[in-house]
């Protein structure tokens, strides 16, 4: 499986290959023009961001190169932002597109494909009209009517959740939509109280030991958070309203036994910067001189316990949470210097500020002790990495294993798969390649077999994009034997533009 | 029956248009007639629940006390009119909500997003909260031109 991927590593063969498989004339020009491994590795992420997809997609009987695991059974579910085929305006940044939805169905053999946008508002009144035209993320169009509410621009593009007997796909800013999981057609907005419809369900919800999902949601004009607790039978349990002057953008939280723990960097939204038609993301200013603040939430009542203050910086992803008997409360991240990755997510280059130094993540743990106001931050290991996983069903646990991707941090790509020893800050890598562009990678559990001295066998499964034939493949790898490279690679039949994130439901 | 009713509408709108007619030909008119269209545009039934704001209730927008209500009841993504007879030259803003559990009133949630669908003359919209009056402000005049303003529910 390994040698696949280290032919192209040649760049003879590369060659070869490109002028055989007839791939994209830009790439040809790089490669030959003797441009940058920087510029060269944003033209492939421009490539594959503006793949546009049909409404639906499928593939019954896709190449599978090695062996699918017996025991994996379950459907990967995933989520994330895509253009449409047949319209002629584009979105310049990686969020703004409608959320596309797709069903990786395993039976332990054979593998089964297929994907269908979500019928959101949006989508719908868009796809009338022939073209975008709300206003999105990063985007105010000219001519655009303001939004009459959140969830008319809902494009529920960020994760897909399993939860109560309902596959949701979520956003952040407005309600999420319930999804058929057999056929994948959207049903319904899900309405979890009279007093919330509408509001801001995020997408990065938490499951814990009872099988209780707790969440949050931000409402920027009214400088309010809305604290979420739904029972495991996806009905809602409590919730509450904070009061958030400073508004910043949290896009993931954590759970521990007995607390919620929110991280605002000081990226804050501004009232004036939005009623001057500033779109969402260009409404966030940066505050270089802010600490990040950190609340902890008592789950119980949902009102805040203390808050502590650790150095700038800015998040996306919180990978795993715990808390110590003594109250001490342990974290790791990817974290940023600052927040100019979220606002150089661009698809186009014209768009991009190339002349940024890159914007790496760095690998850390956050302790708070519950006796002071600060917090400890320190680095797990040197890789730069991102969409941080653990083994873990339930969130809230002290976890020894992370999964991620790993950057290669000349050209900014996701290249590999990155396993973490959180004790030890050992990793376990296997590299791609300079020519795919990974997605998110996922833990999923061999049911088949028992967790010893509670290390949970199981596999390492993701996608990504082999820009050399245009074609999205799933790898399925030894959770803890990455190096060893692939068990079994699945080769769809198209390329999907990277998608955001997503998770495994097991077969009953 | 459906019959009967098609031709009640048929009689009392041809009865509107002579009425107008009238009253246009007599050039004695120091009011004027507003066609008021309403579009659900929701796949939802419920009751529009309309009202026409004079200027003086500016300040007060969008309460305020109103020259004209009007409720009627509409099937999902239905489009119907209503007219307003002897309405004085002069500025307004026409809104509505679409009533959909029968407690009479625009609902909101916790954070003061509406949750009914509703709409402002203009297609008005505000930056988080209502438009102002002047958004969705326009003027009667009784100098013959045809006074119609469209109201959206979504």
């Amino acid at each position: 499986m390994t040698n696949i991927h280290n032919n192209h590593l040649s760049s003879f063969s590369r060659r070869d290959a490109l002028a055989l498989a007839g791939a994209a004339s830009f790439v040809f020009a790089s490669a030959h023009l003797g441009l940058s491994s920087a510029f060269a590795g944003y033209s492939h992420r421009q490539q594959a961001l503006n793949i546009r997809l049909p409404d639906q997609l499928a593939s019954q009987n896709p190449i599978i190169e090695g062996k699918l695991p017996a025991s994996l059974r379950g459907t990967y579910y995933k989520n994330g932002p895509a253009l449409r085929q047949g319209f002629s305006r584009s979105y310049k940044h990686w969020f703004d597109g409608d959320g596309f939805i797709q069903a990786f169905r395993f039976n332990g053999s054979n593998m089964q494909h297929h994907g269908q946008f979500v019928h959101t508002e949006k989508y719908n009144a868009e796809n009338d009209a022939g073209d975008y035209f709300f206003d999105t993320f990063s985007h105010n169009w000219v001519d655009s009517a303001v939004a009459r509410s959140s969830d008319e621009i809902n494009v529920a593009n960020t994760n897909i959740v399993h939860h109560g007997d309902r596959l949701m796909a979520l956003w952040e800013a407005g309600s999420a939509w319930q999804i058929n999981q057999e056929n994948l057609d959207s049903i319904a907005k899900v309405k979890w109280h009279d007093d919330l419809a509408t509001a801001p369900f995020s997408a990065h919800p938490h499951i814990d030991d009872d099988g209780s999902l707790w969440n949050f949601g931000q409402v920027p004009w009214s400088q309010k958070m809305i604290l979420y607790h739904i029972n495991p039978d996806g009905r809602l349990n409590k919730y509450n309203l904070l009061d958030m002057p400073n508004t910043s953008m949290i896009h993931d939280f954590a759970i521990t036994k007995n607390f919620l723990i929110l991280l605002l960097p000081p990226l804050t939204w501004e009232l004036d910067r939005a009623k001057n038609n500033a779109s969402f993301l260009n409404a966030h200013q940066w505050h270089e001189d802010r600490p990040v603040e950190i609340l902890i939430v008592d789950k119980n009542d949902l009102s805040v316990l203390r808050r502590h203050h650790i150095p700038t910086a800015f998040h996306f992803h919180i990978g795993s949470a715990f808390e110590a008997d003594d109250g001490t409360i342990e974290l790791d991240l990817c974290h940023y210097k600052n927040a100019d990755i979220v606002f150089n997510l661009h698809l186009n280059k014209g768009e991009k500020n190339l002349a940024l130094p890159p914007m790496n993540p760095h690998h850390n743990r956050v302790t708070l002790s519950p006796n002071r106001n600060d917090g400890k931050v320190t680095r797990i290991h040197n890789y730069a990495n991102e969409f941080p996983r653990t083994a873990s069903v339930a969130d809230g646990h002290r976890s020894q294993h992370s999964w991620s991707i790993g950057i290669d941090t000349e050209t900014g790509l996701f290249r590999y798969a990155l396993g973490v020893n959180l004790e030890t800050g050992k990793v376990d890598q296997y590299d791609y390649g300079a020519d795919c562009l990974l997605e998110e990678h996922i833990f999923v559990a061999d049911n088949d077999r028992p967790t010893m001295n509670g290390i949970i066998p199981g596999w390492l499964i993701g996608l990504h994009l082999d820009l050399l034939d245009g074609k999205t493949k799933l790898a399925v790898l030894d959770a803890y034997d990455l190096v060893a490279g692939p068990q079994a690679m699945v080769t769809l039949p198209y390329g999907l533009p990277p998608g955001l994130h997503g998770n495994f439901v097991s077969a009953a | 029956m459906k019959q009967y009713l098609r031709f009640r509408t048929r009689f009392s709108f041809r009865l509107t248009l002579a009425s107008a007619a009238l009253l246009f030909a007599t050039q004695s008119l120091s009011a004027a007639e507003l066609v008021i269209h309403i579009t659900n545009k929701k796949d939802v039934n419920g009751v529009a629940f309309i009202a026409i704001i004079p200027e003086s209730e500016a300040d007060k927008f969008p309460d305020g006390k109103a020259f004209l209500t009007k409720t009627i009841a509409m099937q999902s993504n239905e489009k119907t009119k209503f007219i307003v007879k002897d309405i004085s030259p002069g500025t307004y803003t026409a809104n509505g909500f679409l009533d959909l559990n029968g407690n009479e009133k625009l609902d909101f949630n916790l954070v003061g997003a509406p949750t009914e669908p509703y709409g402002f003359s203009r297609d008005a919209r505000g930056l988080f909260g209502p438009p102002s009056f002047a958004d969705a402000a326009f003027t009667i005049k009784d100098d013959g031109t045809r006074n119609r303003q469209t109201i959206k529910l979504f």
